[in-house]
């Protein structure tokens, strides 16, 4: 193919138009209704720039597929690179393909380039799932690459022995550096030259490829099956992608990119569009409440369900676990931060930029330094993240530094020194130690009293509150007057500083219930108070 | 001859990388890993080192022995050849080794007093050390996890089991016999659960999941003959502190000991390894007439820091597989309140080293533990001072030649194991340990995030054949009955 022909092809009105409303429509798509996807990549894998980090891909099949797709992937830092390499390699997959299409037919028509869109629209469907990685779609890019070469240099080589041996070498070049997907070079000339050109002889390369895995595993320690489906193309070892969107999935690892970059603002808004449906979510929104000092104003705004949703051992479905570790680390337990760390970085992350960045935070915050300092020492191998390792750097070698840090120091002054096991059943108990005699751990204050509310152990709640006159806010107020109904027959003498419309509303909440007040009739008058929660949540747990 | 004109090109060329300033100093250089006053086999992989100081661009290092035999370097680090590393330890055999040290940094050359590093006269006859490496927690199976087989003359390590072989796949407890490793077992917990075990060179998988004991078997001990191995069945439990230095306590809320027959396939079950107390950490005298164990009655709540362990030991009859007679009191540890556990027994049964702490099964998370030897004819307690730090040291097993120990400890950084070896002296004393050698230490240790554990010695290098673990796994381990 000529290069007037190549350009020709590729900017016919049809294509051109279909190219760009891929390459638009997969921006947007990335941009605005899956940036989270793009930060969950970013943060669960730690690229480094060092030449052994280079040398440990070339030891498996697809290594290089996987490398240079880490290496794009840390660009997804900022939302909107991420969004223009997929839609960059979406728009290659789909020029290729066109190309390789043409080869076959050559009348331009809209069919043909809606056709061509196929494989891009694969690729893409691919990389929906949340383990799937980079390297799948620069492998496909790289195998059509090669295939295009094939027609327009490789196939027209005079010499059979030259052209035999070319493609059996890059066939296997492919497959170590670019994994499976390498097959569709084979696969595409066996059936090309059978078809087009009847050399018969062409089935051998199919086979070729087809046993290459089986070499290779006489190489290197892997199972067969993934040595066919390819290492690295998906992160989950013994996982399939699952080719769809998944909007619930999006929602919850955006509240844990809220979480991580501190957005509590925007958190709160999206909450308030629409309720977050898993835990760690909810675990979130609650969080930013207490970073806004909101939390036990608003603590009934939303639809909480346990106490739970405010602080529990683990996040409850594992899509992000990240949720709670920024929770125990805000509130200084900074053990049971680095436990969920490790548990996450076990679990779904690996060696992640944000699990790394949490260990060097961590282990600063106990004065781990030599501990501190070796994750301290990765992160500055990176990209984006040298400056804040170094910063990090400088301020675990000056004390006074650290201490005065407006967040850190806050964190360090929230430390738990006292030697306790975490346990789910004592919650209460744990955080009450975790509350020291300073202003900084008002937040744990908070997480406390709420805890407690939630958990409707309202004698605690009232025993903590003795002799607290000021003017607290508004969950805590309906929790401590339902306990106060609970043993008195009026409010004369309550010792508590109490709003007189609370008061008003509590006695209407008990009349409309003693009325027969049924749980939609309560919701629509007093969805959003303490007595709604304390009376009807078992029911809409039920 | 061609050597000696290497010697002079390499000695010239050290010259004249030396241009610049000189300073003496009057003290031994700062190094990492610290291997000033070790004491070395003949056989181990070059002690590569580097200055502790970060800025450090350039060693010059000249190795001598008494008898006048000289090794010189100049590297960014201490590197050594290891076959010039060998020829030199060969030479040297009972004698110590002087390491003069220049570092260069800017434009500045330290040339530091020099400091040794002994090579015994025992020989270190076992090739190979097993070990599991992973992430230092232990709350969920580890995604990165394997245990390897490391060369101790070289750097070399073979991957025997990991689990990139399937998905979550946690390679537990292993041992060889006594250093042998025609008998070996290694546990293989999650998707596909077996015990893999080599008898005679022969491999098998086991399924020792048993409806009447407390778990699958555990911790384990091969007895010497390797007709059975000593397990414990255990009810293991994981609490995490909230504060504090520690992070994690492991402990039993439950646990028996049980035999394994390893010819018949069966579990042999005996009251008196199955009370009411906790037994478990069995380990075998050389002799095998003895099975020793760890044994701490079973506190109220089972509160982690009240289980408080003994080494006792009662006789064991190797034909018919049955521990017999009374139970005895070894170590007595928590007469002190203290806390004895993995009791080993050298082979040539002098010595029995075990680790001790304050309270609880797993003393590797405990800062406070240390590693005990007990002089089975005094009955004497090293304190192992030489192989003892302000961290962690536990999980030490001994050399076939009883000379050798090797050992974890958390000195390191203080939360990742690391591999130490020790030799035990003919006067029965510990001398200084090493840590295991890398070939760029600093970097190596530094960039790994993971924690070694369980080292053992091995006689020979170990290869488990992927293709037949995988494929077996897949069919099912072998039922076992019971006794």
């Amino acid at each position: 193919m000529s290069k007037n022909s190549f350009i020709s092809q590729l900017t016919s009105k049809s294509t051109f138009i279909i190219g760009a409303i891929l390459f638009a429509t997969s921006i947007y798509f990335w941009m605005f209704k899956y940036p989270a996807h793009l930060a969950f990549n970013e943060q669960s894998q730690l690229f480094l720039v060092t030449y052994d980090y280079f040398l440990q891909f070339l030891k498996y099949p697809s290594g290089i597929a996987q490398y240079i797709g880490e290496f794009f992937t840390q660009f997804y830092y900022e939302i909107w690179w991420g969004a223009a390499i997929i839609s960059a390699l979406l728009l290659s997959i789909y020029a290729l393909s066109y190309l390789i299409l043409s080869s076959h037919i050559k009348k331009y028509t809209p069919a043909k380039a809606l056709l061509a869109l196929i494989p891009a629209l694969i690729a893409e469907a691919f990389m929906l799932d949340r383990f799937s990685l980079l390297a799948m779609p620069i492998a496909l890019t790289i195998s059509l690459t090669a295939i295009y070469t094939y027609q327009t240099h490789i196939r027209k080589i005079n010499s059979n022995t030259i052209k035999h041996i070319s493609i059996i070498t890059i066939s296997i070049l492919l497959y170590w550096l670019f994994g499976a997907l390498s097959f569709l070079f084979a696969i595409y000339i066996t059936l090309n030259e059978i078809i087009s050109d009847k050399k018969y002889i062409s089935i051998i390369y199919t086979p070729i490829a087809a046993v290459l895995p089986i070499i290779a595993y006489t190489i290197v320690p892997l199972p067969l099956q993934r040595l066919y489906t390819s290492n690295y193309y998906y992160k989950v070892m013994d996982g399939t992608p699952t080719f769809k969107y998944n909007a619930e999935e999006e929602d919850a690892l955006l509240y844990s990119y809220f979480s991580r970059y501190k957005k509590w603002d925007a958190a709160i808004k999206r909450a308030n569009k629409k309720m977050p449906l898993d835990m760690a979510s909810r675990q979130i929104l609650l969080h930013a409440l207490a970073e806004k000092n909101l939390l036990l104003e608003k603590l009934f705004d939303y639809p909480i369900l346990f106490s739970k949703d405010l602080i529990s051992s683990q996040s409850g479905d594992m899509i992000e676990p990240t949720a709670i570790s920024d929770i125990y680390f805000s509130l200084g337990m900074i053990n049971s931060a680095e436990l969920s760390t490790y548990n996450m970085q076990q679990l779904y992350f690996g060696q992640g930029t944000r699990t790394f960045q949490r260990m060097a935070e961590c282990n600063i915050i106990k004065k781990d330094y030599r501990v501190a300092q070796k994750y301290i020492n990765a992160l500055k191998q990176t990209l984006f993240y040298k400056k804040w390792a170094e910063g990090m750097e400088t301020m675990m070698n000056n004390e006074a530094a650290l201490e005065t840090h407006n967040y850190y120091g806050t964190i360090r002054e929230r430390l738990m020194e006292e030697t306790f096991y975490f346990s789910d059943s004592e919650i209460d108990n744990i955080l009450a130690h975790t509350i020291k005699d300073t202003p900084s751990t008002n937040i744990n204050f908070d997480y406390l009293v709420a805890y407690l509310i939630l958990s409707n152990d309202l004698d605690k709640l009232a025993k903590l509150l003795e002799g607290n006159t000021q003017r607290m806010p508004k969950a805590v107020q309906e929790a401590l007057v339902l306990h106060w109904m609970q043993n008195n027959a009026s409010f004369d003498g309550m010792p508590w500083k109490i709003d007189n419309q609370i008061m008003l509303n509590a006695v209407d909440f008990l009349r409309n219930l003693n009325e027969g007040g049924n749980l939609q009739s309560m919701r629509a008058m007093f969805g959003n108070t303490y007595w709604f929660y304390n009376t009807f949540a078992s029911h809409i747990i039920q | 001859m061609k050597k000696y004109l290497y010697i002079i090109l390499a000695s010239a060329l050290v010259s004249c990388n030396e241009t610049g300033k000189h300073m003496p100093k009057d003290e031994i250089p700062t190094i990492y890993p610290d291997y000033v006053g070790v004491t070395i086999p003949t056989t181990i992989a070059p002690l590569n080192f580097s200055m502790a100081d970060d800025d450090v661009e350039r060693m010059n290092i000249t190795l001598s022995n008494t008898r006048g035999d000289k090794y010189e370097v100049s590297s960014e680090y201490a590197e050594f050849n290891i076959d010039e590393w060998q020829n030199l330890l060969s030479k040297s055999k009972g004698d110590s080794l002087s390491v003069l040290v220049k570092a260069k940094k800017g434009e500045i050359w330290t040339d530091y007093k020099p400091f040794y590093i002994y090579v015994s006269n025992d020989t270190l006859a076992d090739k190979g050390i097993t070990y599991r490496r992973l992430a230092p927690t232990y709350n969920i199976n580890s995604i990165y996890m394997g245990l390897y087989c490391r060369d101790l003359s070289s750097y070399d390590e073979i991957t025997v089991i990991d689990n990139k072989l399937s998905d979550v796949m946690c390679i537990n407890c292993h041992i060889q016999n006594q250093t042998s490793t025609k008998d070996m077992m290694v546990h293989i917990r999650g998707n596909l659960p077996a015990t893999y075990i080599r008898h005679n060179g022969k491999e098998e998988l086991i399924d020792t999941r048993m409806d009447s004991l407390m778990s699958v078997c555990v911790y384990n001990a091969w007895h010497p003959s390797g007709k059975f191995i000593a397990f414990s069945v255990n009810g293991t439990r994981q609490s995490f502190h909230v504060g504090g230095l520690k992070r994690i306590e492991v402990y039993d809320k439950g646990s028996d000991m049980v035999i394994y027959d390893v010819e018949n396939h069966q579990i042999i079950r005996q009251p008196v390894l199955m009370t009411e107390d906790c037994e478990t950490y069995p380990s075998f005298s050389p002799d095998g007439k003895w099975l020793y164990y760890c044994s701490s009655i079973r506190p109220d709540n089972d509160e982690c820091e009240k289980f408080k362990y003994d080494i006792k030991r009662i006789a064991f009859d190797t034909d018919k597989g049955e521990v017999y007679g009374n139970i005895e009191m070894v170590i007595n540890a928590s007469a002190n309140q203290k806390n004895a556990t993995f009791p080993r027994i050298s082979p040539n049964g002098k010595y029995m080293m075990y680790s001790e702490c304050d309270y609880g099964t797993f003393p590797i998370h405990h800062p406070e533990a240390d590693l005990r030897m007990l002089n089975m004819t005094t009955m004497e307690v090293d304190s192992l001072s030489n192989a003892n730090s302000n961290d962690a040291e536990s999980f030490h097993n001994w050399s076939a030649d009883s000379h050798w120990f090797v050992f974890c400890s958390r000195r390191d950084d203080g939360l990742h194991t690391r591999i130490y070896i020790g030799h035990i002296n003919d006067n029965g004393k510990c001398d200084k340990v090493f840590m295991l050698p890398q070939k760029n230490p600093k970097k190596y240790y530094m960039e790994l995030f993971q924690s070694y554990n369980t080292p053992d010695f091995c006689d020979e290098l170990i290869d488990i054949n992927h293709r037949w673990l995988l494929s077996n796994l897949k069919k099912g381990a072998q039922k076992l009955s019971l006794k």
